[in-house]
Formats: C-alpha cells, structure tokens, sequence
C-alpha cells in the first residue's frame, strides 16, 4: 500500500481556490510577524533576564503579543483546511497525541508570560519571573516544532503508511531531512524579526514622548541592540536557509533554480530582499530596514507556497478543486472585516491617545501595555 | 472511511471533545455574558459616580481578562484541534460549508482581543464616555462571535432545509437558530451572574460586598426564566423525532436530563437565597460550588445535545462513523473494504481492525466507556453479524456500512481478537472464518 493510495477525496469549495490562496497568503503574513514577536521575543526576554539580571523594558507586551499570534494563526488555519484537509487532518491524526498537546502548552506557555511579570523588584520575585520566562519561551518552541513537524507531515504522504503499525497519533516527521532546517529557519527568523520589532517599540516610545513633551524612558538600549540583533540573526540565516533549500527534495529545488520563472523570481527577490536588509540594518538604518522587512515576509511566505504546492503536485492541485459557487458567505465575511478593521483602528488610535496620567501603575507591570 | 481514525486505548474521541469543549464552551459563555455584565455595570457605575462600584468592575476585569482570553481563547482553538482529530470527515464537511461563518466569527475575535487589551490596560488613561465606549464594542463583538458559532453549533442537529439546497444561507439560518441563540444568550447572561460573585467576593467593603452579592444573583435568577422560555422554544421547534428522543427516549439521555433539570433548579435556587435572603452569607465555598453547579449544568446541557444527535454528525447528512447518508446504500453493495482508503485490505484480520477502528471506535473503546470488550461478550460471531446489521435500527447506533463480507470481518475480527473469544491471534481466526480467501497486497478492488 502506497501513502498515495491512503490521501482522502478532496470538498468541494464556495469560491475559486485562488481566492483562499490570496487569503491563505495575506493572513499568514501577519500570523507570521505576530508568532515572531511572541516566539522570538520569549527567547529573547529569557535570555535578557538571564545575563543581565534584570527585566528587558518592553516584556509587559507579551501576553498580548501570544494572544494576537494566536488569534491571527486562526484565518491561515481556517483557510489550510479548507485548501490542503485530506492532507492537513490526516497528518494531524497521524500526529495526535503532540497536535492535541500544543494547546495545553500554549496555555501553559501564556500563563508563564504573565508570571513571568511577578510582583517586580525582589531578588527572589526575579528569579521566579526568570524561571517562568524560560518556562514560556521553551514551551513555545515547543509549539513551533509541532507545527513544523504537521506542516511537514502534511506533504510527507509517503510516510503515512506507518499509521498501521501504531495508530495511537504518535508519529513525527523526524525522519524528512529538511525538518530541522526548516525549524531553524523559523526559528532564527522570529528571533531576527522580535529584534527588530523591540527596536521599533523603543523607538515608537521615545516618539510619543517627544510629542508629549515628556522625558524619554530608559529603554536599555533597545533601539540599538535590537537592529543589531536583527542583522546578526539574518546573517546566521543565511547558511540554515542554504541548508534547508539543499534538503528539499529535487524537484522542488529545481523549481528555484530556474524549473519555473516564477520560483526563480521569487527565489532572486528572497536573496535580494536578504541582501538589502543586512545592508541597512549593519548601518543601522532602522527606517529602511523594517520596509524591506515586509515585502521579505511576503516572499519567504510565497516561496513556502510553492515548497508546499511542489510537494504535492504529483497527487494534488489546488486549480483542480471543484467549485460549487456561493458567493454570499464571501461577501459577509469581506463586509465583516471592513467594519471590524475600522473598529480596530479606532480602538488602537484611543489607546495611542490615551493621556499618559499618573494612576496608570495600578498593578506594576502594566505600563507598557497598552492595546497590544 | 476517508481519514484515519485516532486511537486512543481506553478513551473514546467524545470524550476528549466533551473534555475540552464543556471546559471553554462555559468559559466562553461567561466571556459573551461576562462582557454585558461589565458594560452595564460601569454604565451604572459611571452614573451613579460611584467610585467604589467602579473600582469593583476594574479589579473583576483582570479575572475576567485572564480567564477568557487565556483559557477561553486557547481552549476555542483547542475544539476546533480536538474535533478535527476525533471527526475529521466532520469537521472537514463544517469547515467547507462555514468557513466564511468562522472567518467572520474570527474578526469578532480579534475585535473582541483588542478591545478587551485596552478596556482593562487603559482603564484609568481613556476618558469614561470612552472607556464604556471600549466595554460595549467589546460585548457586542462577543455576542455576535455567539450569535456566528450558534448557525454552525444548531446546524449540526437541525440543518432543515440545508440537506436540499445545500445553501450556506439556510445551514446558518436552520430552523433551530434563534431558539439556540435565545438560549446561549439566557446562558452566558447567568454565566456572568455566576462568575459575578467573585467581584463581589473581592470587595471588602461590606456594603458594597452585599450590593455585589444581590446584583450578581440578580443575574443568575433573571437570566433563568429566559433560559426557562427559550429553552422551551427550543423543544417546541424541534421535530417530533428529536422531542420524542429526549423524553421517551433512551437511558443513557435520561441521566443527563434529569441532571440538567436538577441543577437548573439547584442554580435557581442558590441564586434566589442570594436574592432575597442571603447576600451576606457569600463565602468563596457557595461561589465556589454554584460555578460548580454552573459548570456542570453546561456539561448536562452539551452531552444532552450531542446525545441527541446521535447517530449523526450532521443530522441527515453525516453519520458518527463518517459515513455520508447518501452514500450508504452504495457502499452496502460494492462494500466498505472497497471505498475505504485507511484500511488494509490484503489482510481480513488487519482488515478487520482497521473496520473497528473507523466504524466503532468513534464512539467505543476497547477497555474503556462503552467498552467493546465487555459489550462483545455475549456475542459469537454469528449473532455479532445480526447485530451488525440490525444496529441502524437502535436510533442511536449508525448503521453498519458495508457488504456482508465486510460485516463478517468485522464480527470475527470483534468477537475474537477484541471479546477475546476463540484464537486471540486474529490472523488465524479471521482465517477459520472465510478460509483462504484473503487478498493479497496490490489485489485490492478499485476505488470509486
């Protein structure tokens, strides 16, 4: 029995496929910028509180920042399903038994972040924080090897045969030699992108005090540390990205290396993109840098699309989905989002112009939180 | 058929929904409620100008922020994880037809995140109109993520005229909706009344504490008599077979029935005595136990629901064992080994296991609830047949699908590897029953 043969029959869609993929796309951007901050940024706090012995200015923000990751990893979740189910569900149960336990880790993980504040002050409360800082962050590694063993077991039908031998949802893809590679490169990339976005919210800070006249906060040197950090990160990408290109299988590679033009637009944009970010942030240009930051996210996300479509090219594609046309949910869901991003907006420009007023530490660590 | 069936030894996959959604069904719940409650209370708050009221709500926001959004939040995810691993030919089917329903109920989410980040972060830096500003657009924005999941939740028991016209509009808008929606909604309103008790308990103000006491009790009674009238709509406007299912209906439902009807009258109660006699007598062990007693009442109230709707997953659609209505007479002809993709067909112990694990085991166990073992036990092979095929007509078993080769498979495979009677080593058992029939690999029959 080939993993073929076990690959389920696909549903049919509302909408054309390419309308999910746009969606797919678009929202895993912004889960992806978000989960960098909350996975990089926990790394990061960790290791901050371990070598110099004190709390990295800006810490408060991560609950939230795990509560949007999460929050934004719904859409791209959703539309996975609806796109890629007979190999997404699949490789879920093949894996159940770790699928179902990222979400008490991820509980666990958010509830260390907001111990992780403790009472402030104290030696003691300290090294409680630090304990539960690390706590948090190797939870969520956790939470990303998981994903990264789905998101690989998914395209590895080959494997799924093994499901006969034990059917208690304990496999892994342990066995795809891009795995870790591929953990790496996300890894590494959150640590890159919670760098700079540190820089960014120090500087976003001093800003908003300028503007109010106020004295600028200590920062820690977020500002320049954080650029530092992100090039550093980036450079130490280089080399995990190679690797993980080199054990992708053949064909895939091929596609990059010029198999298709689109691959190798993409591809010659990622290195070009890559290029430009160590350029300017090595000369510490913080503006430059965050703005090719986000094309890069785009690119690194369609080059990802196309690892995946490549992968199962031999037995699926997504053009050849049947479409029943309803075009009414879609409708609702635009309108919704519309209105919903309006409310949003106004929610985050009340929170920015809230007066700094002085009964605003009600419980310690709740300074810098605003709005998330 | 067409996924791979979880096994679990011992755990069957209802029970590992039940364990998570009963948990966040109530927390989330409190979190449509719980937003109502702190919107009205500051608006009162802010009218009377009472500072110590105000003070209250704020202190309640923490709880209530870390407990929905953590727990709440992660536990919704944790659902949708639980359901697409125990039901994944289910889960499939909803998330074709409703993903834009999610999707829409997603924004809500993100709206409701933010908004509740900055109600409980800024609650003493917005100016008041705006504050309460924030805690409406929050409680709007939960109601409504309920107002999305109830089309999805309602839909799986009532999916009316759905099952013609295939319409998103009509599996949405079923005909069990708004009677579910009135209901959820009485629901997460006596949810807050519950959890309310903790403001009260955290205030040490004896005043106040008593005001508190009574004004969340106020919410648990009131919300009570609509839970009383939408939950009779709801039963009004089911069909006959789905009335007749809960009240005539079978033993295992009358259990939770009648621990529904218990602990509404025990939660009613409570509240009451709250009410009228008791603010005072408010202890961290009565609001312990009535959330308890909440806790419970929800669980009651969600098992009655799942049991209702057994043997289906989307009733008239789908049943348990994921097998599609409309394809069950075809697959009674040309056979279950034929259109299953996860079963080894070259081997009929194999075969067989592979049977039980797809047809039986998303409601059974081997060792555990409903345990096939025990369940088994009176049965040979020729009577377990009989069963197999008369099992459609119990009303809460689906019927077995398959041809009678299939049904003879798995009745050996059932009494002798799983009831453990006759040779434990399936293989040759399977081998006694249908001697030298077995496909080899590769022979197996196309699919369709």
């Amino acid at each position: 029995m080939s993993g073929a043969d076990l690959i389920p029959g696909p549903e049919t869609l509302q909408v054309p496929s390419l309308v999910f993929r746009i969606l797919l796309v678009a929202t895993f951007v912004l889960h992806l910028l978000l989960m960098n901050i909350a996975l990089g940024g926990s790394v990061l706090n960790a290791a901050y509180r371990l070598r110099r012995r004190k709390a990295p200015p800006g810490a408060a923000g991560l609950p939230g920042a795990i509560a949007l990751a999460v929050n934004l990893g719904v859409p791209p979740l959703l539309f996975v399903q609806v796109l890629f189910g007979q190999f997404f569900y699949s490789s879920s149960v093949l894996m159940a038994s770790y699928w179902l336990a990222v979400i008490p880790l991820l509980i666990l993980a958010y509830y260390a972040a907001y111990l992780m504040q403790g009472k402030g002050g104290k030696a003691k409360g300290f090294r409680a924080g630090t304990i539960w800082s690390l706590v948090s962050a190797l939870l969520l590694l956790a939470v990303a090897f998981a994903y990264v063993n789905n998101m690989s077991l998914m395209l590895r039908y080959g494997q799924w045969p093994g499901y006969f031998a034990d059917k208690r949802g304990l496999m892994l893809a342990l066995s795809d030699p891009a795995l870790f590679p591929r953990f790496l490169h996300f890894a590494v990339g959150a640590l890159a992108v919670a760098s700079i976005s540190w820089s960014a919210w120090a500087r976003f800070r001093d800003r908003r005090a300028r503007s109010r006249g106020e004295d600028l906060a200590e920062d820690g040197g977020a500002k320049e540390t954080g650029l530092r950090l992100f090039w550093i990160f980036t450079a130490i990408q280089a080399p995990i990205g190679v690797a993980w290109l080199a054990t992708l299988p053949k064909e895939t590679v091929g596609l990059f290396m010029g198999g298709s033009a689109y691959g190798a637009v993409l591809l010659a944009l990622g290195l070009l993109l890559a290029a430009g970010l160590l350029v300017h942030a090595i000369r510490g240009k913080f503006m430059a840098t965050a703005l090719i930051l986000a094309p890069t996210l785009v690119v690194m996300v369609l080059m990802r699309d196309l690892v995946r479509a490549s992968a199962l090219s031999p037995v699926f594609s997504a053009e050849a989905l049947k479409v029943e046309p309803q075009y009414g949910p879609l409708v609702l869901f635009l309108s919704t989002f519309a209105i919903g991003a309006a409310v949003l907006a106004w929610l985050i420009r009340a929170a920015f112009r809230a007066k700094p007023g002085a009964k605003l530490r009600t419980e310690g660590e709740e300074t810098e939180g605003e709005s998330g | 058929m067409n996924y791979p069936t979880w096994v679990i030894p011992g755990i069957d996959g209802g029970l590992v929904i039940a364990f998570v959604s009963i948990i966040h069904v109530y927390i989330a719940h409190f979190a449509v409620g719980g937003g109502i409650f702190l919107a009205v209370t500051e608006t009162i708050a802010r009218r009377r100008k009472d500072e110590a009221l105000l003070a209250s709500a704020k202190s309640f926001t923490r709880f209530f922020l870390l407990l929905t959004m953590v727990a709440g939040g992660m536990t919704g995810v944790g659902i949708w994880f639980a359901i697409s691993l125990v039901q994944s030919a289910g889960t499939s089917a909803l998330i074709h037809q409703f993903v834009f329903s999610w999707a829409t109920e997603w924004v809500f989410f993100i709206v409701e995140i933010v908004a509740l980040l900055v109600y409980h972060y800024l609650w003493d830096r917005l100016d008041a109109r705006k504050h309460l500003a924030v805690g409406w657009i929050y409680a709007a924005a939960a109601w409504l993520s309920l107002a999305l999941i109830d089309g999805i939740l309602s839909f799986m028991l009532t999916p009316g005229r759905w099952l013609e016209t295939g319409s998103f509009w009509d599996g949405l808008f079923n005909p069990g909706y708004l009677p579910s929606l009135a209901f959820r909604t009485a629901a997460a309103l006596m949810i807050a009344g519950l959890f309310g008790l903790v403001a009260a308990l955290r205030t040490r103000e004896a005043g106040l504490r008593r005001f508190l006491a009574r004004w969340a009790a106020a919410w648990i009674v009131l919300p009570m008599l609509l839970l009383l009238v939408s939950g009779l709509w709801y039963f009004a406007s089911s069909e006959a077979e789905l009335k007749g299912r809960l009240f005539q209906g079978f033993w295992f439902i009358g259990g939770y029935r009648t621990a529904l009807f218990a602990l509404s009258a025990l939660l009613f109660a409570g509240g009451l005595a709250l009410l009228i006699r008791l603010p005072g007598a408010l202890s961290p062990a009565t609001a312990g136990l009535l959330i308890a007693v909440g806790l419970g009442w929800m669980g009651s109230f969600e098992f009655l629901r799942e049991l209702a709707r057994k043997p289906w997953v989307i009733r008239g659609y789908m049943y348990s064992s994921s097998v599609l209505a409309k394809d069950l007479r075809r697959i009674d002809e040309t056979g279950w080994l034929a259109e299953a993709r996860w079963a080894r067909k070259f081997s009929k112990p194999e075969a067989g296991e592979d049977m039980l694990a797809s047809q039986c085991l998303p409601c059974h166990t081997v060792g555990g609830r409903r345990d096939l073992e025990k369940l088994a036990a009176p049965f040979d092979v020729h009577s377990m047949i009989e069963q197999l095929e008369s099992q459609g007509d119990s009303g809460y078993m689906p019927p077995f699908a398959g041809n009678a080769e299939d049904k003879e498979i798995l009745a050996n495979y059932i009494v002798r590897a799983v009831a453990k009677k006759g040779d434990v080593d399936a293989g040759s058992a399977a081998t006694e029953a249908e001697p030298g029939e077995e496909e080899k690999e590769g022979e197996a029959p196309e699919r369709h």
